[in-house]
């Protein structure tokens, strides 16, 4: 085709064109697979998102249609968490507790998942397995209640064994330091055990004859599950990984304010982002505001997936999820 | 023939005049008659403790029946939880749904005063002076309106709620297990010291209950510690805004304190209020000394149910209104036998009996408003009027149809019928349209002490008007420092608790915060704005 | 057949030992839960909890049992609704997971992405109710406890992972004797897959069964309550008003908000759970070994 004299050849856009269709319609049925997803995503999280613009104005249901005529007010909403003292403090906590929850949990649901896979005795697999599960129907707020119990200085079971032993009372309520590893040991307690039953999903997956054939072999018990079972779980542990470090800026809300409240004492070690947030806004309730911190939560937690996306993807291609 | 004819023609015709214009005359009465307001249905927003109040719709049938020739409009309420009353209303604003009228308190969320700085709710004051609405007239006067108004965008206080409540305290007491008293010989207790002698001879006597047993996941006991042994002072010439202690000065204007954390401590503050003789942290002093006493119990901070520790016998004692008199009382007796509830009023003045001693801003926590996109207020508003018209109407939706749901007992009192499940019986929250000072009936079986201790609280004369009253502090210029603020608040429930040793040192630690989160502007706005409002509102020396 | 080494028997009792232990300490607060459930509120807080029932007292279950709500009428809404749920769910996961695990896919990144960003970003409460009520009239409608939430991207990147594992030289075979893509898909991937769709169905019916927040907000009709929204709106009351509540407020309520506490939240969850531990064991059998092969001829 002629050069019309112009930066780019008209043709590029014919083929541009040419290849977005003839790739629909080479792969026509896979994308009508995925046709229903996508409509459900638009219409369900993508429109929605028009909302991502209340965290810059003062937000007012009655200004307009719908409330879009809301004052305009730029960066404001964010000053009264920026300008704290705290902020700091609680994103460090934020990160702090969410890391040692992601590690512990993860650690603990492989663990476990192999160990399911490799002990026989259906019915002790059964019955187990459905007790793990158990701890994860208990609300946050039940569980405090029991931590009440197991917790209390002049009641609880914790210090009553103690006691008899002659050790002092440990005063858990008053005592800031003990609090990261409570939450771990409560956290990793009521969670693992639906991890444990993603990795159990993989690994049932695995190729039996693999197996078969490393015992044919001579390889022992440890030996399978160190170079077959643990290298099967690679993909989906990064997987997993880069998944929950999208929210790893966004504090367990639930489980920290139903465990330690309102607590003053108990602070400096258990305070997030969203429990600041919550006790900040509580008498105000202003949705801008509290749409500026989320939205900032947000934006972090998308730059560190799509960083830990390339990296994964740098290290062996097929471990990035996009 | 000729002349038959017309002759019976013109009497046809002169009858059928008649006819025509009688029928013309009856049609135009009947058609004036038939005039009257078409069908609505109201739609209201309300919270409840439960999704469903029992019996609603047989009550709302009956106001139907009677009203449908005059208001002709049907009530639809819809139920909510009270965490999320304000968000729902927000939500159903934003949605341009019809709400015609929506439950409001300071402590909702967006709370009143939020929702009429955004010009979310009309303003009422014309349906009170409204001659053809005397319910309204009557019951609302103009004092109790102006101590309920809040202020608009443009500076002017108005009515932008129905106001409904009952007493204007709660008047909140001590309760503590009569029978232990008796058991040690401390008859009825009536005074500070009483108290403490109680909660000694309980840790001497009884093993493992808490003397007494306080919210210490929400409050702080230092201020209720104050109350109730503060000396009864003449001059009230101090008031606490949005956290701010404002004095004011003889000549009328205004010195705010620069301390967050106590007003007394700075100290050209405590030199103008009336407790300048006193240590400004007396209040901590005195939870600290009852937490190391053991009066308080060791995990106070994490306590959450204060009420069900007392009526279990875990706790001896317990602070909450005396309006909860009656249903604490079934509660304790059912749950522990041979317990007897006493109860020692917390306020000095008021255990005392000093009129004015007590202050009050007359106002009222519990508001129904009518949002602006309402097309129904002239309507929503003679609803109202019609409730407050007569009592029996007032009492149809407060206590339900007489006779099934209730029975009178006098004019002050009511009485469930026997065999009447109170579980299943009516409970429409009152706090929502019929609460009102004027028309208070009693359970029979409340005692009269009670009784007239309430009452005493309704009265306006027994309170002293705060300095204060009628005014509403408006954040907008200060809202990222308010909202850091609400979130400092929380550490002073460590010292205010008790749970602290050092409590000079905390409270400096803490002011710092408050200076660092920008308090000094805060302070600043307060003053200005309340300095304003006391040209119009000048403080009569109270 | 070769004897198992020391170190393998060891390696074995040890991992019973895990299980077992961890088990039990999950079972352990269920049991004092429920026998708590059942005991008397007054004697719970005095005494303290215990592994036995102490006073006997059905208070609680009474409490949430009785009122003018139909408890029976919420479990029928709420089965109707997780299972529709449920199937809708697996449904779309897959379909939309499968295409995104075919290499030739040009998009395929894209569209995870897509997915993805959904996962972090929303635009908050206001948007969402305003489309569901105003555009899509969803209030009242049983819909709203179905339709949406059905598609996740947590449960996409699951259903993907483990499709992945599936060699694509069995896809491959198949193109070559001539099948299509949704034949593949139907015939061959949907097979194997029991395990994920298993777990997928299993997560969702979790999440549908516990679904009381969209009740909250979209349905006023009481015939269309469920079950969690019956139960948690009375325990969200409690917690409400002994959490955040200016003691003035409390006041002004009066004594209508007396209720007790530990016995509601306990019962609340007693009812809960019921159904689902029943559904586990159905769905157990999916994971245990050995039932995916058949299909491999690797």
């Amino acid at each position: 085709m002629k050069d019309l004299g112009k930066n780019v050849d008209p043709s590029i856009y014919k083929a541009k064109k040419n290849t977005f269709l003839r790739e629909i319609v080479k792969n026509k049925w896979l994308y009508l697979l995925v046709l229903p997803g996508i409509i459900y995503f638009i219409v369900f999280n993508y429109l929605p998102m028009i909302g991502l613009y209340i965290a810059f104005t003062d937000y007012n249901p009655l200004a307009g249609l719908y409330g879009l005529g809301s004052k305009f007010v730029g960066l404001r909403n964010f000053n009264f968490f920026f300008t704290s003292n705290e902020w700091i403090h609680v994103t460090v906590n934020t990160l702090y507790l969410n890391t040692l929850f992601i590690t512990t949990c993860l650690f603990m649901q492989i663990l476990l998942a192999i160990a399911l896979n490799e002990i026989s005795g259906k019915a002790f697999k059964r019955v187990s397995q459905t007790f793990m599960f158990i701890p994860n129907f208990l609300s946050w707020t039940v569980v405090s209640v029991l931590a009440i119990a197991l917790f209390s200085t002049d009641e609880g079971l914790i210090n009553h064994f103690l006691n008899t032993f002659g050790i002092a009372s440990i005063n858990f309520y008053q005592n800031a330091a003990v609090w990261p590893p409570l939450l771990v040991i409560l956290r990793m307690w009521k969670g693992v055990g639906f991890g444990t039953v993603i990795y159990l999903a993989t690994i049932t997956g695995i190729n039996q004859e693999m197996y078969e054939a490393a015992m044919i072999d001579g390889a022992g018990r440890l030996q399978t599950i160190w170079y077959i079972t643990i290298p099967m779980l690679k993909k989906t542990t990064i997987m997993l990984l880069i998944l929950s470090v999208g929210g790893i800026f966004n504090g367990d809300f639930g489980m920290i304010y139903a465990l330690v409240g309102d607590n003053p004492l108990l602070r400096s070690s258990t305070d997030v982002i969203d429990t600041f947030v919550y006790r900040a806004l509580r008498l105000n309730n202003d949705i801008g505001m509290s749409s500026a911190v989320g939205l900032f939560q947000s934006v972090i937690g998308f730059i560190m997936v799509v960083s830990s996306n390339a990296i994964a993807k740098r290290m062996s291609d097929d471990s990035s999820i996009f | 023939m000729n002349k038959n004819l017309s002759k019976r023609i013109s009497v046809i015709v002169a009858m059928a005049t008649m006819i025509t214009t009688f029928s013309a005359c009856t049609k135009a009465n009947t058609a004036s008659k038939k005039a009257k307001l078409p069908l609505v249905t109201l739609e209201f927003l309300a919270p409840a403790p439960t999704t469903s109040v029992n019996d609603l719709d047989a009550i709302l049938n009956k106001f139907y029946e009677q009203t449908k020739d005059t208001l002709n409009v049907k009530i639809n309420y819809t139920f909510t939880t009270f965490d999320n009353i304000g968000q729902k209303a927000s939500l159903k604003l934003a949605a341009g749904e019809q709400l015609d009228g929506v439950y409001t308190a300071q402590w909702t969320s967006p709370n009143i005063m939020q929702m009429v700085s955004k010009g979310q709710l009309v303003n009422l004051d014309k349906y009170f002076t409204d001659d053809k609405l005397p319910g309204l007239k009557k019951n609302f006067n103009q004092d109790y309106l102006k101590n309920n108004s809040f202020v608009d965008t443009k500076g002017e206080y108005h009515t932008y709620g129905v106001p409904f409540s009952h007493s204007f305290t709660g008047g909140a007491v001590v309760y503590y297990r009569q029978d232990l008293a008796d058991k040690y010989g401390l008859g009825v207790i009536k005074s500070y010291d009483d108290l403490l002698k109680y909660f000694d001879a309980v840790k001497t006597n009884e093993k493992g209950m808490i003397p007494f047993s306080w919210l210490g996941s929400t409050d702080a006991i230092s201020s209720t510690l104050q109350t109730m042994t503060d000396p009864v002072v003449k001059k009230h010439n101090t008031v606490l805004q949005n956290g701010v202690g404002i004095a004011i000065k003889d000549d009328g204007s205004i010195y705010t304190s620069s301390n967050a954390v106590v007003s007394s401590l700075d100290p050209e503050y405590k030199k103008l209020s009336p407790f300048s003789d006193s240590d400004p942290l007396r209040g901590y002093k005195l939870a600290r000394e009852w937490y190391t006493k053991g009066y308080l119990e060791k995990d106070i901070l994490s306590q959450k149910d204060s009420e069900g520790q007392f009526v279990a016998g875990k706790a001896a004692s317990y602070s909450r209104g005396l309006d909860t008199y009656t249903a604490l009382n079934q509660r304790i007796t059912g749950s522990i036998s041979g317990a007897k509830l006493g109860y020692m009023i917390i306020d000095n003045g008021e255990r005392s009996n000093v009129t004015k001693s007590m202050g009050s801003t007359f106002q009222a926590w519990n508001f129904l408003s009518i949002p602006t996109t309402s097309k129904n207020v002239d309507r929503t508003m003679s609803f109202l009027n019609w409730i407050y018209a007569d009592t029996k109407n007032h009492d149809l939706f407060e206590f339900g149809i007489e006779g099934k749901n209730w029975n009178a007992v006098g004019d002050t009192k009511y009485k469930v019928p026997d065999g009447v499940d109170t579980k299943t019986n009516y409970n429409f929250p009152g706090y929502l349209l019929t609460w009102n000072p004027g028309m208070q009936r009693y359970s029979s079986d409340t005692p009269d002490t009670v009784v007239s201790e309430m009452n005493k609280l309704s009265d306006t004369n027994f309170f002293y008007k705060t300095a204060d009253a009628g005014f509403s502090f408006v954040s907008d210029n200060v809202k990222s420092e308010a909202a850091k603020m609400n979130d400092l608040s929380s550490y002073l429930r460590a010292i205010g608790n008790g749970v602290i040793a050092d409590i000079p040192g905390e409270a400096t630690k803490i002011q710092k915060q408050y200076d660092q989160a920008g308090f000094a502007k805060v302070k600043d706005e307060v003053s200005k704005q309340f300095s304003a409002w006391l040209k119009t509102n000048p403080y009569k020396g109270q | 057949m070769k004897k198992s080494s020391f170190g393998d028997r060891n390696l074995l009792i040890f991992f019973y030992l895990i299980i077992g232990i961890f088990a039990l300490l999950c079972v352990f607060p269920l049991w004092v839960a429920i026998v708590s459930s059942f005991s008397n509120e007054n004697s719970l807080i005095k005494n303290g909890y215990g592994l036995l029932i102490r006073n006997f007292d059905l208070t609680a279950y009474k409490l949430i049992f009785t009122g003018t709500n139909s408890v029976m009428n919420a479990y029928v809404i709420t089965i109707f609704t997780t299972i529709l749920g449920v199937v809708l769910t697996v449904f779309l996961t897959s379909s939309f997971a499968y295409p995104l695990t075919v290499s030739s896919l040009k998009y395929r990144n894209g569209i995870s992405l897509f997915a993805y960003a959904t996962m972090i970003f929303s635009g908050g409460l206001v948007p969402s109710y305003i489309l569901m009520t105003r555009f899509l009239h969803l209030h009242n409608n049983i819909l709203v406890l179905i339709i949406p939430g059905a598609l996740n991207a947590y449960n996409i990147f699951l259903m993907k992972n483990f499709f992945k594992t599936i060699p694509e030289s069995l896809s491959e075979a198949a193109k070559i004797d001539g099948a299509s893509e949704i034949y593949i898909y139907f015939k061959i991937i949907l097979p194997l897959s029991k395990p994920i769709l298993a777990t997928i169905a299993l997560f969702s019916a979790m999440g549908y069964w516990n679904e009381w927040y969209k009740v909250l907000l979209y349905i006023d009709n009481s015939k269309l309550y469920t079950l969690q929204f019956l139960i948690m709106q009375l325990q969200q009351q409690v917690d409400f008003l002994t959490s955040s509540l200016n003691p003035n407020a409390v006041s002004s309520l009066g004594s209508t908000v007396t209720i007790p506490t530990i016995g509601i939240r306990l019962a609340t969850t007693m009812i809960s759970i019921g159904p689902i531990i029943l559904l586990y064991p159905f769905l157990q059998k999916y994971f245990i070994k050995g039932l995916t092969i058949g299909g491999v001829k690797e």
